[in-house]
């Protein structure tokens, strides 16, 4: 919303300066957004007049001006604007001016080798107008040496607030005024307006065939006016706040939406034939605009219609068939009630987005009938004279019964508990009644408060705490620290370990887009349409990722191109399907695992770093290695022969593996990627306590077993095998050797295992050794049909 | 003798190896050594003799030994330095390589912020990024025509299979209901996560990060809410006197509402948080609504509380200095290691 100062002062009798009235509107929760002060960027241009024009002795285009600035000294400038003529008066920018297009000093300059001396200025190059034909030619008896803001009307200051959708009063400068008089910035001054005294009846009648939907229509006609220009000063206010005069009867709609937030529509009543209705359109029907826009309705629009045709939009934007043109010399005005949520309705289905829907969506003043209707007769017969009819209020088909306004009640115990403030009921009263409410019922204990017609936003107590916390001002709520608790503060989180974990180990956190290419995500096994969005920022944006990891790879490649090879990203984020989530963390490297160093050769990644990166997570948020089982049933979107799942009993706690290469070739990866995925969501929080530990004096002792099984027999089977037949003694089983090649039949391979012995009872002899050896070899021939390799 | 043992000290202090040094030992020392054939011919003198011989003899044995042995050290420690010397590497050279990862700022961010409410005794609680129309609008007092609504812009998507339009959440602040929902206050809750809006341009981008606090106890009034965003801000940012101002707003779901301020100067083209001319927006705040509070079956007549809602990556560009937020979503490799954080930075 946007207003000038003088315009504010039309309805504020103040002497605050603008900027305690600008603080003061951001305290009131008007937020200022911006002040332009015209005169401020055009302070050093004055008024000159043109004493003498002669053509530029070295260039044809160019004339050569001497100017009478007020200075009592002729100086000489050279113009080269083809309408400069002499006895103009003119905007001159004397040397050292700043031109507010150019925004630097100006300085003394040679032109053609002729000396010029400051700058005759247009409208664009002051920023105050378009126009392209030449240097302002200015009618005004001014003085040379003039300011040209204070001559020309550039001296008010336009200030433009953000609005609340709440504060709907407040898309008037009215109701702005209102507020700061409120708060103690002056006194709202009374209307002017007061009820015509129009002699003869209307001669159009208006019919109501839904009251819901219009709940109050006034009516007047006037003939016998002129239609012309409004005055300069509502030009000027129109124009500070963006509008484009049009002519002195739409001006008046204009003026009347932003000063008392009243949106009127003025018909040419010539062009209406019979009586106005307000109705629900119907399908079929259509409107040309008086945006130039043809709209096809449906069945849920209001519209004004006369006997034949629809005229309007109701609330929204006029017909160009009725509107007014200069030519004009009678009118229908019309200034209704209309049902918000019809307003915004209409309104985003159509895109229309005018200054009356932006005001009748959120509901204007009931009163307005009145008190804007006959603003509305003022100013027409003051712009364009003519005789008004008396005012016709529309008839109901139907109409729907008042409900009378309940009363609110605020208590003193409300008041002070919710604000913690020792404010008192007179206190709240006086402010409440400085906004328009009235106080019905007053007790020391209670007040009971209607609100005013031009609010819709108070329902209840805590609406009123608001309004007079917001004119006392924030600043006097007492800040008080918030009671302490004893507080036992948790420990990190899954998360938070698991996270700090993967940076730890390398990978960098990434944070991407919760959605996808629906293209991309078929890759990744995603088929779901209750996961695809109705209104994607962009196709490729369009579907909620089933996967992280697919995000991870587009990352990849994106840091390849930008010649960042090898990148180790990790996120935690949802993943999404069906109409669950789950919250995962997704790990993914690339290329080389270790680089060309002097030290090594270079090796890529492979699955045992991603599988790595999975186990060293799990065992950060407390999940041991043991308790895992793994299983070859990851994704189809990982190499199906060098992919895993690391299960707890029959819960997938994660996946790992290298991406299938089909998938990197299709999203144009040329590293060799593999990746992990842990869900964060099956793991509880690892225990803090640890369980009692004995350490025992006895020598360990550590033998090696070499042997031959089949190709399709895990080393996890054989590991877990030979660990489980005897917890307490074998304390570890690491395979040191894995051997498939000449030397061994074709589906065979080797497995070479160092198992370690912890005796807690005594030294192991010879004999336990051999014991324990023998059934090693045994449980292992019985469990994998493995058998010693013979040396 | 005196000249025999001259001679051997020198020969002794001049042995070059360890391997010769043996040799020398062996030749004085040895079965059939110099000194040990002069104690074998000891048994060939009279007794008086033997005893004057055998004393000298021993005294030429030990002062013997005593050298070999000074010089088997000696020996010893050179060529010991020799070996090492022969082993020097260079120094320089680059380490093995390992890598080195890092925190997202955002996520940094809001561990510190959680860090910091958690202390507090605020619980943190998450809930779904896909929401439904009644916890992200109707139960926050958002009913379906409410202008509120349309400035949300939100991300739909098409009705299931019962007619029911899901969303991506707009805000956090449907955790609040989900929690009040199932839990009676005393109340202190903090809801950190993503959200949606349909809006992407410079400064915005279609997900971002904010952090809800709840707070609904008996007697909790506007002071508490001002004091407890207050003393957060001025933590957050490490600033004793950073200036905090409440201005009043307008949110659905809390009444009275208000929007936070801090200070701030600009240097340059960067922001710098802190005592100034200038007021920064932060984020939304408020007493509860008894709307609100009644929708999740909590007595507004008993109960009153607070809620705010803030932006974590905000958050995270004002303290650290980030410029643009769209580059916390590209997963530029030198981004994230520039402006990401050491695992084992405290939170």
């Amino acid at each position: 919303m946007k207003f000038t100062l003088s315009w504010l002062k039309d309805h504020l009798d103040t002497t605050a300066q603008l900027p305690e009235i600008l603080d003061r509107l951001t305290s009131l929760g008007l937020e200022v957004e911006g002040v332009d002060d015209p005169a401020e960027k055009l302070k050093s241009i004055v008024i000159a007049d043109v004493v003498t024009r002669e053509k530029h002795p070295n260039a044809d285009r160019l004339s050569l001006c001497q100017i009478d600035a007020g200075t009592g000294e002729l100086i000489q400038v050279v113009c080269g604007a083809p309408n400069a003529r002499q006895g103009m008066k003119v905007a001159f920018a004397p040397i050292g001016a700043v031109i507010p297009s150019m925004g630097q000093a100006l300085k003394k300059g040679k032109i053609r080798d002729i000396e010029s001396c400051g700058m005759l200025c247009s409208a664009r190059e002051l920023e105050i107008g378009e126009g392209d034909e030449g240097i302002l030619d200015l009618e005004t008896s001014a003085k040379a040496g003039t300011p040209f803001a204070q001559a020309m009307g550039y001296n008010d200051p336009i200030i433009e607030i953000a609005l609340t959708p709440n504060r709907a009063d407040c898309f008037g400068v009215r109701g702005i005024a209102r507020d700061l008089a409120a708060s103690g910035l002056g006194t709202l001054k009374p209307l002017p307006y007061k009820e015509p005294a129009g002699t003869t009846p209307c001669p159009i009648q208006v019919h109501i065939h839904d009251s819901k939907a219009c709940p109050g229509f006034s009516g007047v006609f006037i003939q016998n006016l002129k239609n012309g220009q409004s005055p300069d000063w509502v030009q000027n206010r129109l124009k500070a706040v963006g509008l484009r005069p049009i002519n002195a009867l739409v001006d008046v709609t204009n003026y009347l939406t932003y000063d008392l937030c009243r949106p009127l529509h003025v018909f040419d009543a010539d062009k209406i034939s019979g009586s106005l209705h307000v109705r629900f359109s119907k399908t079929g029907e259509k409107l040309e605009a008086l945006n130039d826009k043809t709209y096809d309705l449906d069945d849920q629009t209001i519209v004004i219609t006369d006997e034949s045709k629809v005229l309007a939009l109701g609330g929204i934007m006029g017909g160009i068939a009725s509107g007014c043109t200069e030519s004009t010399t009678s009118v229908f005005v019309e200034c209704a009630l209309f049902d918000p949520i019809r307003i915004a309705l209409t309104g985003r289905k159509l895109n229309i987005l005018s200054d009356a829907r932006t005001r009748l969506e959120r509901g204007v003043d009931s009163e307005s009938l009145f008190y804007g209707q006959w603003a509305a007769i003022t100013l027409i017969q003051e712009w364009c004279g003519g005789t008004a009819s008396q005012i016709v209020m529309a008839t109901h088909n139907a109409p729907t019964p008042l409900v009378s306004a309940k009363p609110i009640t605020l208590t003193l115990e409300k008041l002070q508990g919710l604000t913690g403030c020792l404010i008192l009921l007179q206190e709240a009263k006086v402010f409440l009644e400085k906004l328009g409410f009235s106080v019905v019922k007053n007790s020391e204990q209670s007040i009971d408060v209607l609100p005013p017609s031009h609010r819709h936003d108070i329902f209840e107590s805590v609406d009123l705490i608001e309004e007079i916390l917001r004119l006392k001002g924030y600043d006097v709520i007492p800040t008080t620290p918030l009671p302490s608790l004893p507080v036992q503060v948790p420990p990190a989180s899954v998360t938070q370990l698991a996270r700090r974990c993967a940076a730890a180990r390398g990978l960098c956190e990434a944070v991407t887009w919760s959605f996808m290419d629906p293209a991309i995500a078929k890759l990744f096994g995603w088929e779901d349409l209750n996961l695809q969005l109705s209104n994607p920022i962009s196709q490729d944006l369009s579907v909620m990722r089933p996967t992280i990891l697919a995000n991870l790879i587009s990352a990849s490649v994106r840091n390849k191109s930008r010649g960042i090879d090898n990148a180790c990203l990790f996120e935690v984020g949802p993943q999404f399907e069906k109409s669950s989530q789950k919250k995962v963390l997704c790990g993914l490297r690339s290329g080389f695992q270790t680089p060309r160093h002097w030290s090594s050769s270079p090796r890529n990644v492979d699955v045992y770093d991603a599988k790595a990166d999975a186990l060293a997570i799990l065992e950060a948020v407390g999940i041991s290695e043991s308790s895992l089982t793994i299983e070859s049933s990851a994704p189809s979107y990982y190499h199906p022969g060098r992919s895993g799942a690391l299960k707890q009993g029959n819960r997938v706690l994660a996946y790992f593996g290298q991406v299938h290469p089909k998938i990197s070739q299709d999203l144009d990866s040329e590293q060799t990627l593999v990746g992990f995925e842990i869900f964060l969501d099956l793991i509880n929080p690892p225990k803090i306590k640890k369980s009692a530990l004995t350490l025992h004096p006895y020598q360990p002792v550590v033998r090696d077993f070499s042997f031959v099984l089949d190709r399709t027999v895990t080393a996890d089977t054989l590991v877990k095998a030979v660990a489980k037949i005897d917890r307490s003694l074998i304390t570890a089983v690491d395979v040191f050797d894995v051997y498939m090649g000449d030397k061994l039949p074709n589906e065979k391979k080797s497995l070479a295992i160092q198992v370690r012995f912890d005796p807690q009872k005594g030294t192991m002899t010879e004999a336990d050794i051999s014991d324990v050896s023998t059934k090693i070899i045994t449980t292992v021939e019985k469990t994998t049909g493995g058998v010693l390799r013979q040396a | 003798m005196s000249q025999a043992l001259n001679q051997w000290k020198e020969e002794i202090d001049s042995c070059p190896s360890l391997k010769e040094w043996e040799d020398l030992r062996v030749k004085l020392l040895g079965k059939s050594g110099e000194i040990t054939l002069m104690l074998k011919e000891l048994g060939k003198l009279d007794p008086e003799q033997r005893r004057t011989r055998g004393a000298e003899i021993n005294h030429l044995k030990e002062v013997v030994s005593a050298t070999l042995e000074e010089r088997k050290a000696f020996l010893a420690t050179a060529e010991l330095n020799k070996k090492l010397q022969s082993e020097t590497v260079d120094v320089t050279l680059s380490c093995r390589p390992e890598k080195s990862g890092s925190i997202h700022p955002v996520t940094q961010t809001i561990e510190e912020i959680v860090a910091y409410f958690s202390r507090l005794g605020f619980d943190v609680v998450e809930g779904p990024d896909i929401e439904d129309e009644e916890h992200n609008f109707n139960a926050l007092n958002i009913p379906e025509h409410h202008p509120a609504r349309q400035s949300h812009d939100t991300f739909y998507f098409p009705p299931d299979e019962q007619g029911q339009t899901k969303l991506l959440r707009t805000h956090t602040s449907p955790v609040q209901i989900r929690t009040m929902k199932k839990q009676q206050p005393p109340l202190r809750i903090l809801a950190p996560g993503r959200v949606y809006r349909y809006d992407y341009d410079a400064t915005h981008t279609p997900t971002f990060h904010q952090f809800e606090g709840l707070v609904v106890d008996k007697n909790i009034h506007m002071g508490h809410l001002k004091g407890c965003i207050e003393d957060f801000c001025r933590h957050f940012f490490g600033i004793k006197d950073l200036p905090v101002r409440f201005r009043p707003s307008f949110f659905p779901f809390t009444e009275p509402s208000a929007e936070i301020d801090v200070g701030y100067t600009r240097e340059g083209n960067a922001l710098k948080i802190g005592p100034g001319g200038s007021w920064l927006e932060l984020g939304g705040c408020g007493m509860v609504h008894p709307k609100v509070l009644k929708n999740c079956g909590i007595d507004p007549d008993v109960y009153q509380g607070f809620a705010f809602g803030m932006g974590a990556d905000r958050f995270a560009m004002l303290k650290y200095g980030i410029p643009d937020l769209r580059s916390f979503f590209e997963s530029d490799v030198r981004w994230l290691k520039h402006y990401g954080f050491s695992p084992f930075s405290g939170s």
